[in-house]
């Protein structure tokens, strides 16, 4: 939707998705809801969508956890502004030296507090301009 | 009226996000749900009760048909839409039944959203009658 930043969160435990997801929403985002950092990448290669920031917990199933995906984000993505949750002190302190943008959210999180944090930062840019929406 | 509830049962995100997004234009709620496994998490959740389960049964592992099998056993006020490729019915025919894949992939979203609406209308007329021949107020 032209004029709302496109925010993609990555979270395995489906109730805490659709919470986060219907905040964001809330908030005025548009958001892609992933379960796995696999889903997260698929989205990211496409470019399909305009994602402004990603938003991901630390561990999910599969062969790369959250971490690993801030760090494939970093290589293939500069673009994308990445935020981590995780209720494991070890992946924060590891967060927070991957995170450049500082969004880094100790489990449990409130999701307006996300939503309003992420306000601040995107506030400060305008959506981006291929914003055709698949 | 609150917006009906959506549950969509798909492993590909890039099928399953656009399609949640032109419904949640339609007005519905619509909760995503990767798998088998996260839609009955979803399913068990009284929060959010789903007036609909659109569900690919094409998987080859199965665990979607049971899932179907399981909501039709325990969630009475939960309508199906199975979605599928002719061949997967033709495979499934013996074990299906009554549970055909109604809606072909790949999705077209205005057909999925005319069948949403047909089974929540169908839903209501149900509803009614039951109201109808029930308790006397």
């Amino acid at each position: 939707m032209p004029g709302r930043h496109t925010i993609l969160i990555v979270e395995d435990e489906p109730l805490l998705r659709f919470d986060l997801a219907h905040e964001l929403r809330m908030h005025g985002f548009d958001v892609v809801e992933a379960a796995r950092a696999a889903e997260a990448i698929a989205v990211l290669e496409a470019r399909d969508l305009p994602v402004a920031l990603l938003c991901t917990d630390v561990q999910m199933p599969g062969e790369m956890d959250g971490l690993d995906l801030v760090r494939w984000t970093l290589d293939h993505r500069p673009d994308v502004i990445a935020a981590v949750t995780s209720g494991s002190a070890a992946a924060i302190a590891s967060a927070l030296t991957l995170c450049r943008s500082g969004l880094v959210f100790p489990k449990p999180a409130h999701a307006a507090d996300l939503a309003r944090a992420f306000q601040r930062v995107l506030g400060e840019a305008s959506p981006s301009s291929d914003s055709s929406v698949a | 009226m609150s917006k009906p509830n959506i549950l969509i049962v798909e492993a590909d995100i890039l099928v399953r996000h656009p399609l949640a997004e032109f419904l949640r234009e339609c007005g519905y709620r619509v909760l995503e749900a990767v798998d088998a496994g996260e839609a009955r998490t979803v399913l068990d959740d009284d929060a959010t009760p789903i007036d609909v389960m659109l569900v690919d049964v094409g998987d080859g592992a199965g665990a979607n048909f049971e899932l179907t099998r399981w909501v039709r056993a325990n969630r009475p006020g939960t309508r199906l839409l199975l979605a599928g490729t002719i061949a997967t019915a033709t495979r499934e025919a013996g074990e299906l039944c009554a549970e055909r894949p109604e809606i072909a992939k790949p999705y077209d979203h205005r057909q999925v959203h005319d069948q949403i609406r047909r089974l929540l209308a169908a839903r209501d007329r149900q509803k009614q009658q039951d109201r109808a021949t029930g308790a006397e107020s």
